[in-house]
């Protein structure tokens, strides 16, 4: 250590107070200097034990230089920073939501020992490569996280429409906190696993291949993502989480002002995620480009399968920059580096953010536009109008977003106008978004069109998004006046929710039957979906008038009075989208329930168009029993129009197929000992959990053959097994 | 625009086929990894330079003095990367010892490389100008830490692969074809008998390593030419900035 004194950061109340310092200082062996200025020395008796995080010390005037935490003795110093207090005994309401966590978790684990079924989870799933094993857990990963973003949605939206001065039941800054775990899990743990599950489900049977080209990374990205959502969730239980808002932004989430490990659990769960979801980006595009069906060229790929294609490159390319901003980030933090504490700081982190940030809203966007392309054919059962103009309206917004990605990339270093960039930018996306409204409406104009439950996602899509799009036209053109309201925030979920969720909600409504072989109920899937509509529109339309009065983002209570009706509105409007989860939770346990009759129908339910419906519902493990050859777009309606569907093929081959590895289920197991070690500076727990990472990194790198090879005999008579059904569609107009 | 394209048929490829695609994709695979590690150290690179902007005078003090130490350090990494070269062309040859030794002998430079890195790092650290006095240097140290976690990374890596070449050996699949049922020592100690009959030195068909080997070497050499071409940028960029 140097310098010639320690001070504390803080206020000393009185000389009593002094004192407690001093022997403090000398219980730890740190010199203490009674400074000339008491004002300068300062410290929170309150919180003595952890103050040792905002120790700074200065050679000569004082002036308070960032350290890196000094280590405190303890007679145990086997846990690092953790101790007792980490538990949130602080607030009732922290300690519910802790408790829901530990209960929860534990209720799982007993009903699973109860039901016996500890065996077939681990050999069936939790060790599995198939990619469509795969997508599924990474949707129920999406789901439920996408409960626990709703109720922290409900928490927002209660502090600010009842609580008054000085605050409500909320201290403002538990309510920062789960006002950064709401965005940080929505974006990261619901909007993130959903596309990517979807995606591994369905695109090798789009494109009539077996396999995923990797999957063991496809597994180990499902892992690090469960595992950076854990780190999220034990948040709740140990220590607490960030209250630097989802963006991160320093100064607010350096070490000075966040000196707690909120931001840690933030950056860690940020860090795991982005690398899982790096990896499955690289082994979709791999998958895209080299494992499509003989005769499927680029384009008679199905829409679903392009979006996928252009998510995977944006994926490669933007979420480098995440990596960078959070590891960044953490150095600032714990190594006392001073990236972020120039002059320029704060706007080089901004611009690494967003050089993920803005091409990540194109992202999530993309494959919903994909998922609604398939719906509008499927249900209204004819070819897609303007399947090229589609295709180059997704490749134009891939190409904006890369515009986009280039354009942070350069403004690094210098604190360039964002804002005035996008007020030119946003306008452009408009006219891609026009063309694929424009191909769907055709497409449906005149046609028999089936209103389930995914047409109607598509279509709640098509009304809102309209008004989602004008006012981001109108963001992009009106000075910064409304950029730090409600406007945003109502702008943004405007994009997000009709724009990505409802797209996730349709493919998963419409893919459900393709999973599992049966499909979801319809009934409750229109309640659901009637609440998610009314809800989303009830809750953020007050809040663009709420921008325009000039209700700034982010307030932790009520301060207008005024506000609070269109406050209490939007609250309304969560509450229907609290009944909407329900409703598809119950969905869910009703079509579980009728399972046998839903299931009536063929492996075709929908009457599909497109290469997954040619495989049985569910597939086998290896989808295609001989690959089907592909003749331009809509090559199952082809086989179908030429009554080739039902033609098995004349011989049967062996296929090779991956076999399990838990290697994926133990990289996350230990990404997460690793990261929460990380966090908590236990340093031994640290070094084994980056052992662990390693060899089940290692356990794999050396298979070449890790494969299993099932008989043409055993494929036969799973072939056999196979009912198709002789009513598929022939005849149905095109 | 795309009727030029052939997809892959792997409707009723054999299992060779199988296994030369399955190389191909990783290939490919390993090189969109390396893509999104080039993003993440152009990033670097750009915090690198608005940092240094911002200390014009610090920056070309520190970078320039160090040229005399840099010039050896770089010499050694462009050697690794020759020497790297002759172990591909080695195993090109099929000359599993050859390649080994050539592979033995990049470690060594890149050991030494890496050696002088933290040596430079630890000296400025302990010389008053540690990655926590200013932006800089933050910028500095991150950027070379990082080139120099991957050089690492690379040497456990090349260590690991001359494990596989030297032990593990050739394996039998390439003959037996795919899927074979016996086990993998069971492949060991038939070459290895074979070897011995074969008068003491490694038999024609075993002599070779076995093409999963050879991809992943392929990879390793990717991975390690583009390092040394990451290290080429970082000497331009970073200690000859201050020329510029």
């Amino acid at each position: 250590m140097r310098g010639s004194a320690v001070f504390a950061v803080g206020q000393v109340k009185d000389s009593g107070g002094l004192m407690a310092i001093h022997e403090f200082f000398q219980h730890h062996e740190l010199p203490f200097v009674h400074a000339a200025a008491p004002s300068a020395i300062s410290i929170d008796l309150a919180t003595l034990p952890g103050t040792l995080a905002r120790l700074a010390y200065a050679p000569s005037d004082l002036s308070p230089i960032a350290l890196p935490p000094l280590p405190v003795r303890r007679p145990i110093d086997m846990l690092g920073k953790l101790t007792i207090d980490a538990l949130p005994f602080y607030s009732g309401i922290a300690m519910a939501g802790a408790l829901t966590v530990v209960c929860g978790g534990l209720g799982i684990a007993v009903l699973i020992t109860w039901l016996g079924r500890w065996r077939y989870l681990w050999s069936e799933w939790l060790t599995s490569l198939d990619h469509k094993k795969i997508g599924i857990m990474y949707v129920i990963l999406a789901l439920i996280m996408l409960v626990r973003g709703v109720i922290d949605a409900l928490m927002i939206r209660t502090q600010q429409a009842f609580g008054f001065e000085p605050h409500g039941y909320l201290p403002p800054d538990h309510f920062d906190q789960i006002f950064t775990s709401h965005a940080t899990i929505m974006m990261f743990f619901v909007a993130m696993p959903f596309v990517l599950g979807l995606v591994s489900i369905i695109i090798p049977q789009q494109i009539g291949a077996r396999q995923v080209a990797f999957p063991f990374m496809n597994a180990a990205g499902l892992w690090l993502t469960v595992s950076g959502a854990a780190l999220v969730m034990i948040s709740l239980v140990v220590g607490r989480f960030s209250a630097a808002y989802w963006t991160a932004y320093p100064p607010q989430s350096g070490i000075q002002l966040s000196p707690d490990v909120g931001v840690d659990y933030w950056i860690w769960a940020v860090l795991l995620s982005s690398i899982g979801t790096i990896l499955a980006g690289i082994s979709f595009l791999v998958t895209i480009v080299k494992r499509r069906a003989p005769g499927m060229q680029l384009m008679a790929m199905p829409l679903f399968t392009w979006t996928a294609l252009c998510t995977s490159i944006l994926i490669i390319t933007a979420y480098p920059a995440l990596i960078v901003a959070a590891t960044l980030l953490g150095l600032d933090r714990h190594l006392g580096m001073q990236f972020f504490a120039g002059s320029n700081g704060v706007a080089n982190y901004v611009s690494l953010f967003w050089i993920w940030g803005h091409p990540h809203v194109y992202i999530l966007i993309l494959p919903a536009c994909g998922i609604y392309s398939e719906v509008v054919a499927t249900f209204s059962g004819r070819r897609l109008f303007g399947y090229a103009a589609l295709i180059y309206s997704m490749i134009a917004i891939t190409a904006l977003a890369l515009v986009v990605w280039l354009h942070h990339f350069l403004t690094i270093g210098s604190a360039a106008d964002v804002s005035a960039f996008f007020g030119r930018a946003a306008p452009l996306i408009a006219v891609p978004t026009i063309v694929t409204i424009v191909c769907w409406s055709l497409t449906i104009y005149r046609s028999k069109v089936r209103f389930s439950v995914p047409m109607l996602f598509t279509l709640g899509y098509i009304v809102t998004f309209l008004i989602g799009g004008i006012t981001g036209f109108l963001f992009a053109v009106v000075p910064a006046g409304i950029h730090d309201t409600t406007f945003r925030v109502a702008h943004f979920h405007n994009l997000l929710i009709p724009g990505a969720l409802f797209g996730y909600f349709a493919g998963y409504q419409y893919w459900f039957p393709k999973a599992f072989g049966f499909r979801l109920e319809e009934k409750w899937g229109r309640r659901a979906f009637w609440c998610w509509l009314v809800g989303f529109g009830l809750a953020f339309m007050p809040l663009y008038i709420l921008g325009l009065m000039g209700m700034p983002q982010r307030l932790n209570r009520s301060v207008v009075a005024e506000w609070q009706p269109y406050l209490i509105a939007a609250q309304a409007g969560v509450l229907l989208i609290v009944c909407g989860v329900a409703f598809l939770a119950i969905q869910i346990a009703v079509s579980i329930r009728d399972r046998k009759a839903l299931a009536a129908s063929s492996n075709d339910p929908w009457n599909g168009r497109t290469l997954e419906w040619a495989t049985a519902s569910p597939p086998a493990a290896y989808n295609f029993a001989a690959l089907p050859p592909v003749q331009g777009i809509d090559p199952w309606w082809t086989m179908k129009q030429a009554g080739t569907a039902d033609h098995g093929p004349g011989r049967f081959h062996d296929i090779i197929m991956p076999g399990k590895s838990s290697a994926g289920i133990m990289l996350g197991a230990t990404s997460f000992v690793f990261a929460f070690a990380m966090i908590w500076h236990i340093w031994w727990l640290a070094a084994i959990g980056g052992l662990g990472m390693f060899a089940a990194v290692l356990s794999q790198t050396f298979h070449d053959h890790a494969g299993q090879r099932l008989p043409a005999s055993d494929v036969e008579a799973i072939e056999s097994r196979r009912v198709i059904s002789p009513a598929l569609g022939r005849g149905a107009p095109t | 625009m795309t009727n030029a394209l052939i997809t892959a048929n792997h409707g009723d490829e054999t299992d060779a086929e199988t296994a030369q695609r399955a190389i191909e994709e990783k290939t490919y695979g390993f090189r969109l990894c390396l893509i999104s590690d080039a993003i993440i150290f152009a990033l670097l690179f750009a915090i690198f330079i608005a940092m240094a902007r911002d200390a014009a005078d610090e920056s070309t003090e520190r970078t320039l003095s160090q040229l005399p130490r840099i010039v050896p350090e770089t010499m050694l990494l462009l050697a690794s990367s020759v020497t790297f070269g002759f172990a591909s062309v080695a195993t090109a040859a099929r000359q599993r010892w050859r390649a080994i030794i050539w592979l033995g002998l990049t470690f060594m430079l890149g050991l030494g490389f890496v050696a002088t890195e933290v040596s430079e790092l630890y000296g400025m650290a302990t010389a008053d100008a540690g990655p926590w006095q200013s932006g800089f240097l933050s910028a500095f140290f991150t950027l070379i830490g990082t080139h120099g976690a991957h050089v690492s990374l690379g040497l456990v890596w090349i260590a690991l692969m001359v494990g596989e070449l030297a032990w593990r050996g050739p394996t039998l699949d390439h003959v037996h074809g795919f899927g074979s049922n016996r086990s993998k020592t069971m492949n060991v100690i038939d070459s290895n008998i074979l070897e011995r009959d074969a008068g003491g030195k490694p038999h024609h068909t075993f002599s070779h390593p076995a093409p999963g080997a050879v991809s992943r070497l392929h990879r390793l050499s990717l991975f390690w030419h583009f390092l040394v071409i990451v290290w080429i940028s970082m000497f331009a960029l970073v200690y000859l900035l201050g020329l510029l």
